[in-house]
């Protein structure tokens, strides 16, 4: 028979209780938690972009070149400065797309250590678009319609969506048919999955 | 009696304190994420709709032909505003285990979302979606919901489906519609029988 007593050099012994559980204390912490901890984690964004037509344009690709699984834990638009007729667009989310505008002409978009005292960076290739981009060779793609275009909308969702090495995702934004003008952010949080599992 | 060692040899032992609880910290993964990483995990959606009556409509379809329980984590309706109607209200028509109707006999068979990009795993049952209005679902249980005013309305309530079980949604807009724009859209993973 064991008794577990406390590493801190009390007299401290752990308890089991009447139900036989051996009692604990403890804190948990989600993956991306941990993984924030550990530089793990990351924002990348487009930068603002501005819309003038009602095409459906490409605005966000990445690619995940690390040897660990990529996790999007949430996808995010940001529009302002609407001008037009009001109404739904539409989102669309591109399932390992390979070839397009947006990945020719191959902007870098922003990448942000959510960890401020991290020098790690993530090994993507990431890109913005611009208005009427396109994005090709996907497998398959869900479509996402928003509800508004008012000014200074953010849309924030929870995707779970896991990129292994080599994976891709794009996103791409279908303004509602009478926008004339207005500008975008598309961005999305990740969590590289790395020793937190 | 045994004090707790870091493996690594750093020298750190587990704290046991004065109420006798031995200190932890774990890392949580829920299962959607669980599923996810295994490559079980999906979206199957409907894309926008729009609907241009009043009458009810059955949009799409799920079957689970899989061993393992098929879990709908959450269900997204997300409806514009309508033209034409008395109100933007719908009804989120729901229909548990139905045996007939139109959504299942012309219904387009397509293949899921899988969430995990590098998975190349298939949906294991049948997801039909609607290409014309007016499709039926029938001989199941009705689980019908009002949906008040136009929005993105996300429900996290947990349904189960077992091998053979099925689930068929639509939308029904207020007396006198037009145009009303909808989607009905379901995160749902397939339950890794390890872990129950």
């Amino acid at each position: 028979m064991i008794v577990i007593k406390d590493g801190a050099g009390t007299s401290n012994k752990a308890e089991v209780t009447v139900n036989n559980r051996l009692k604990t204390t403890g804190v948990n912490l989600t993956i991306t938690e941990a993984a924030t901890e550990s530089g793990d984690t990351y924002n990348i964004n487009s930068a603002l972009v501005p819309l003038t037509t009602t095409n459906e344009s490409a605005l966000f690709y990445i690619k995940n070149n690390e040897e660990n699984d990529l996790l999007v834990d949430q996808i995010i638009i940001n529009f302002r400065d609407f001008v037009g007729t009001g109404g739904q667009p539409n989102l669309r989310i591109y399932r390992n797309p390979t070839n397009g505008s947006i990945i020719a002409t191959a902007t870098d978009a922003i990448q942000q250590n959510r960890n401020y005292g991290s020098a790690k960076t993530l090994d993507c290739d990431c890109f913005q678009g611009i208005d009427s981009d396109s994005l090709t060779g996907q497998d398959n793609i869900v479509f996402v319609p928003l509800i508004t275009t008012a000014a200074a909308t953010l849309v924030s969702f929870e995707t779970l969506t896991v990129l292994p090495k080599g994976a891709s995702l794009g996103i791409s934004y279908e303004p509602p048919s009478g926008m004339t003008s207005m500008n975008i952010i598309v961005a999305i949080n990740c969590t590289l999955n790395g020793s937190q599992l | 009696m045994i004090v707790i060692q870091d493996g690594k040899g750093t020298g750190n032992n587990a704290e046991v304190d004065k109420n006798n609880d031995l200190h932890t910290r774990a890392i949580t993964v829920g299962e959607v994420l669980n599923s996810t990483i295994r490559g079980e995990g999906y979206i199957v959606s409907t894309g926008t709709v729009n609907i241009t009556n009043d009458t009810e409509s059955y949009l799409l379809y799920i079957k689970n032909d899989s061993e393992n329980d098929l879990v709908i984590a959450a269900t997204v309706f997300i409806n514009g505003l309508s033209t034409g109607g008395a109100s933007d209200e719908v009804t989120f028509l729901g229909q548990i285990n139905p045996t007939g109707g139109t959504i299942i006999s012309s219904g387009l068979l397509f293949d899921p979302f899988n969430t995990n990009l590098g998975s190349a795993n298939v949906f294991e049952g049948e997801t039909r979606l609607a290409l014309t209005l007016g499709l039926t679902a029938t001989g199941g249980l009705q689980a019908d919901g009002f949906i008040q005013g136009s929005g993105r309305h996300t429900f996290p309530n947990e349904f189960i489906l077992p091998k053979g079980a099925s689930l068929s949604g639509g939308a029904q807009c207020a007396a006198g519609n037009t145009s009303m724009n909808v989607s009905i859209g379901y995160t749902v993973y397939f339950r890794d029988s390890e872990i129950i």
